[in-house]
């Protein structure tokens, strides 16, 4: 299992297109993806879940990645949310 | 036919036109359903669970459908709306989680989904970010597609026939699905005249009348109906006189629009002669096509403001370059002048720092220059865009020398960026300034050594050279265009304009004012840009026109010193040379 702390940094926050593609990425690897939120996990490859963090400019969220491919998974995702999602 | 009453209801006139028909009374959002929830009232879990299986497939293909038909006709952020809500259809974790509680509370497929995606928009709603709270609009029309299937009191999507369309409100993707139909009009509760439902109607030029407060109850579906959407008018059950004085106006109409579309092929130029450059504003992507089709003119002026309130924020250099691209292709080989942001302070500043006086404060090329980085995206985008050389750019606000040089810099910072990246654009594109401040035209001469052409924003100029607010309802009846100070700061830059040899052109709304667009021509104007509405109005009156006597005109109003005399002067010279031949193609 693989947790990495991240922060939303583009300004619009984790808003409908970043989260359908969060989930389109994760849905791609076999691994469990999960999000924490102040103690409210959601399942990473679910949308609804995803947007129902409500994650705004500057929220911490903490990733946890669990299967056989979690290294890649996380990597990818990961790389994702440093990126701001494309929005920068 | 009429044995009920005729009965006329009121709203505000949002698209022009009139019509007579049935109505289709359209009910989108989901009714206060009773709801039997006693255990009887449900059907096995299993049951349950197919219905809610059945409901959700039902919304995909409506969606699906939606969605195909609105590629073509909306832009990527539209686009957007409809494929989150698409992803929310596709959400397996959540409906296992609404099949899951069916059966173990045995509970209706109808009360857990709502519960749920009330959960949901609950979560949502909590987020201190506005526009994530804003993003619960994204998942209503899902809720309420799914709820309407799920209670097969789903309501026909269908026009069987020509209709006119009656509805509390209409969301993007109900009137994206009604406008693929024979739509009549379209009459709403709600809505104001920049509401979705008129901008579109009014690029489908079918009549709209909006704000009517309770139509969608007045009327039912055996009724038989008028709009009239210049006046703002629904008419329920019309007397047959009604209906036979409506059924001529509309004769007068189509034979005026006859006479209007015989005259698109025709060239735009004087009675004697004089060719004229008449161009269109344009704001949406969906009348592209019929600018190209029915007028086949340059784009005088582009605003890219509405970029910016669609998403409340500055957008991104690339789906800039994306809408750049889409026009400079569409309306290829002729032209488009993109102004750059104009937009005022009070958009974007937090509350408590707005300006006691914002139209004298940080607004058009102020922002732009203080907001280097956006400033630079959006020239970049403009550059990119350019590569079939058929894109002007033009600078908002200009009061002086100086914000000219500035932009330049930063023009040139663009292009060398652009350069270094080995990426194309339009080494010559053309520079122009908005001349909408007095200073500017006092500064005319030097300003049209700098620049390769000029266009007069009549409404701020008004504005600024009379200290005048016209939204103030104090003062607003002191707005006035014709006031001979404005005419001669007009008349002032033209000639400076022709001193210079560069065109000036006028693209406020004093262009598409009959009386003043003539007057503009005579003081020498050379290019008029009107509002798409106005376009062939124009184009009309200017070949009924003579040019010489429009100059002589001209010359004699700038003579003057009231705004009585210039007005009764102007009306009169125009009733006697143009209303007579007006009355005869009338």
């Amino acid at each position: 299992m693989i947790e990495k702390t991240v922060t939303i940094i583009n300004k619009a926050g984790m808003h409908t297109r970043p989260a359908s593609n969060i989930v389109k990425i994760a849905s791609k690897f076999r691994s469990d993806f999960f999000i924490i939120k102040n103690n409210y996990s959601i399942n990473g490859k679910s949308i609804i879940g995803v947007m129902t963090l409500a994650a705004e400019q500057g929220s911490k969220l903490t990733l946890r990645f669990d299967g056989e491919d979690e290294q890649k998974a996380s990597a990818e995702v990961v790389k994702f949310f440093e990126d701001g999602f494309g929005e920068l | 036919m009429n044995s009920k009453p005729e009965k006329i209801y009121k709203g505000i006139a949002a698209s022009k036109g009139i019509s007579i028909g049935k109505p289709f009374v359209y009910r989108a959002e989901v009714p206060s359903y009773k709801v039997d929830v006693s255990p009887a009232a449900i059907l096995s879990s299993d049951a349950e669970i197919s219905d809610y299986e059945s409901a959700v497939n039902q919304s995909v293909k409506e969606l699906n459908k939606i969605f195909s038909l609105a590629k073509e006709k909306l832009d990527e952020k539209n686009l957007q709306i409809f494929e989150a809500q698409l992803s929310f259809l596709y959400d397996n974790f959540f409906h296992s989680k609404v099949k899951d509680r069916i059966r173990s509370e045995n509970k209706q497929a109808f009360a857990v989904f709502k519960e749920e995606i009330q959960i949901l928009e609950n979560a949502i709603v909590a987020s201190n970010d506005e526009y994530i709270r804003d993003r619960v609009n994204d998942i209503e029309d899902m809720k309420n597609r799914v709820l309407r299937n799920l209670l097969k009191g789903r309501l026909v999507s269908k026009i069987t026939e020509n209709s006119i369309v009656i509805a509390r409100n209409l969301s993007p993707a109900d009137t994206i699905l009604f406008s693929n139909r024979n739509l009549l009009g379209i009459a709403t509760d709600l809505g104001g005249i920049n509401s979705h439902v008129a901008l579109i109607s009014r690029s489908l030029r079918i009549p709209a009348v909006v704000a009517m407060q309770e139509i969608s109850v007045n009327i039912a579906s055996d009724d038989f109906l008028i709009i009239d959407g210049y006046k703002g008018l629904v008419i329920k059950n019309p007397s047959e006189d009604t209906i036979i004085s409506y059924r001529e106006q509309i004769e007068k109409n189509n034979e005026l629009e006859r006479k209007l579309e015989e005259i698109e092929k025709l060239p735009t130029e004087t009675k004697d002669g004089k060719q004229v450059r008449l161009s269109t504003n344009l704001e949406f992507n969906n009348e592209v096509d019929y600018v190209v089709t029915h007028f086949g003119c340059d784009v005088g002026l582009y605003r890219t403001e509405h970029l910016f309130m669609e998403q409340g924020d500055f957008p991104s250099e690339e789906d800039q370059y994306k809408q750049y691209k889409f026009l400079a292709e569409h309306i290829y080989p002729k032209t488009v002048t993109i102004r750059t942001f104009d937009i005022g302070g009070d958009k974007i500043l937090p509350e408590s720092q707005k300006e006691l006086n914002p139209f004298l404060g940080w607004r058009g090329i102020r922002i732009c220059l203080d907001k280097k980085e956006t400033f630079l995206a959006q020239l970049r985008a403009i550059l990119k865009a350019s590569t079939g050389g058929n894109l002007k750019i033009m600078l908002p606000m200009i009061s002086g020398i100086e914000e000219v040089k500035k932009t330049y810099q930063y023009l040139e910072e663009a292009k060398s960026q652009l350069r270094s990246s080995n990426i194309r654009f339009d080494e010559k594109i053309q520079v122009g300034v908005m001349i909408e401040i007095p200073s500017a035209v006092i500064l005319a001469d030097e300003l049209a050594k700098m620049v390769d052409f000029f266009s007069i924003g009549t409404n701020d100029l008004v504005q600024y050279s009379l200290a005048v607010d016209r939204d103030s309802s104090l003062v607003c009846d002191m707005y006035e265009k014709f006031h001979p100070a404005v005419l001669r700061l007009i008349d002032m830059t033209v000639k400076s304009a022709a001193r210079n040899n560069i065109p000036v052109s006028v693209c406020g709304e004093m262009a598409s004012d009959p009386y003043a667009s003539l007057l503009l021509i005579g003081m020498g104007v050379t290019e008029l840009s009107v509002v798409s509405t106005q376009y062939l109005q124009i184009k009309r009156l200017i070949r009924l026109v003579n040019y010489e006597k429009s100059r002589e005109v001209a010359a004699k109003v700038l003579t003057m010193s009231t705004i009585n005399d210039v007005k009764t002067y102007i009306e009169d010279c125009f009733n006697k040379n143009i209303g007579e031949q007006l009355e005869a193609v009338n």
